[in-house]
């Protein structure tokens, strides 16, 4: 082997160059996103659309110059697909209650414009979802995130120790 | 014919290269939110005032008006004599000077009851007598739309109450309370 590669240096440039091109096509993480903050114990008020827009951040960094963020509701955990988007009922102990009560309107997730990056509103749902749209590079951009939750007044107050409850998944995608 | 496969491993390796090139990359974060709606309730009627017609002997009722309620949670629906402007004689209709509502003396013989019909979350109590102290006319059980609710003003009248003169009525104010329980 040894001789073939000493007779044709350029074979061993060319593997070498794949290597190399292997290696720095690898998928690193292309864009970080963290979310911080969750909202705990949310006194809804019926009747009106509840809106909560200092409690959640965004935080995006990437070296693209075209992303987005999306937000769904994953159903993690069993959480019945007829809830998507929805608050449903929730036990500490047992976890989602599917066949409890349910909130009758889906929350609304809504980006924020800063440099660069522009908002989109949200219908929450089981599938992806764009609320922010970046057009240059970002290095720990931070947007505030809204929440709204219309609450209706047949919407049932909870009082059996159980709370509502829906995790939003957010996935940051270079584009 | 070792070149050649060198040559052809190469050209695979660089394929593989970009086989392996990300499209797009993409990386995911939670939130959890949790919530429960307050309590709400609330109750309206549909009339402020009743005029009974009252005719001996036997109990008289009177179903024209209702309450309109409206509850997330379950909730009690109380009535009571509400003892105003100086009534006396809780639970009675007391004569009144219709002009200024001044309360006099003459009472009926039988105190007042209430009565309501069940409907969608709410049951229902009678009340009889009724008093001074609230007293639960309805029970909800939880949340439902906004819901008419049947009233019947239950009066007993005997020969022996007395036929009040032009300017001069029977009256008893009563209060309906709605309350989260």
């Amino acid at each position: 082997m040894r001789h073939y590669f000493q007779q044709c240096p350029v074979m061993i440039m060319t593997i070498g160059l794949a290597v190399a091109i292997l290696f720095f096509a690898s998928p690193v993480a292309a864009i970080n996103i963290t979310v911080m903050g969750n909202i705990q114990d949310w006194a809804f008020t019926p009747g009106t659309t509840n809106e909560n827009s200092t409690t959640l951040k965004l935080n995006v960094s990437t070296e693209s110059s075209s992303w987005h963020v999306n937000v769904k509701d994953a159903l993690d955990n069993g959480k019945s697909s007829s809830s998507a988007g929805r608050l449903l009922e929730y036990n500490a102990s047992t976890g989602w209650v599917n066949a409890g009560s349910v909130i009758s309107n889906n929350m609304t997730v809504v980006g924020e414009t800063i440099q660069n990056v522009q908002k989109s509103t949200a219908t929450l749902g089981p599938t992806d979802q764009v609320i922010e749209t970046g057009d240059a590079a970002a290095s720990s951009k931070q947007m505030a995130i809204t929440l709204q939750q219309l609450i209706t007044y047949t919407d049932r107050h909870l009082t059996n120790g159980n709370t509502y409850r829906v995790v939003i998944t957010f996935t940051g995608v270079e584009s | 014919m070792k070149i050649k496969l060198l040559v052809v491993i190469s050209l695979m390796v660089v394929m593989s290269a970009a086989m392996v090139a990300p499209v797009m990359a993409a990386e995911t974060g939670n939130t959890t939110i949790t919530g429960n709606p307050t309590a709400y309730v609330a109750l309206t009627i549909n009339s402020a005032t009743v005029a009974m017609t009252l005719i001996p002997p036997g109990v008289n009722s009177d179903t024209s008006n209702h309450l309109d309620a409206a509850a997330n949670c379950p909730s009690a629906i109380k009535a009571k004599d509400a003892m105003t402007n100086g009534k006396p004689s809780a639970g009675f209709m007391v004569n009144v000077t219709t002009a200024d509502g001044t309360y006099l003396t003459d009472t009926l013989g039988a105190a007042m009851g209430i009565s309501g019909t069940a409907i969608g979350v709410f049951t229902t109590t009678p009340i009889s007598p009724l008093t001074a102290v609230d007293q639960t006319l309805y029970t909800g059980s939880g949340a439902g739309p906004s819901q008419e609710l049947a009233l019947s003003f239950n009066q007993a009248v005997a020969y022996s109450d007395k036929i009040l003169p032009t300017g001069y009525s029977y009256r008893i104010p009563v209060t309906f309370t709605i309350t989260a329980t």
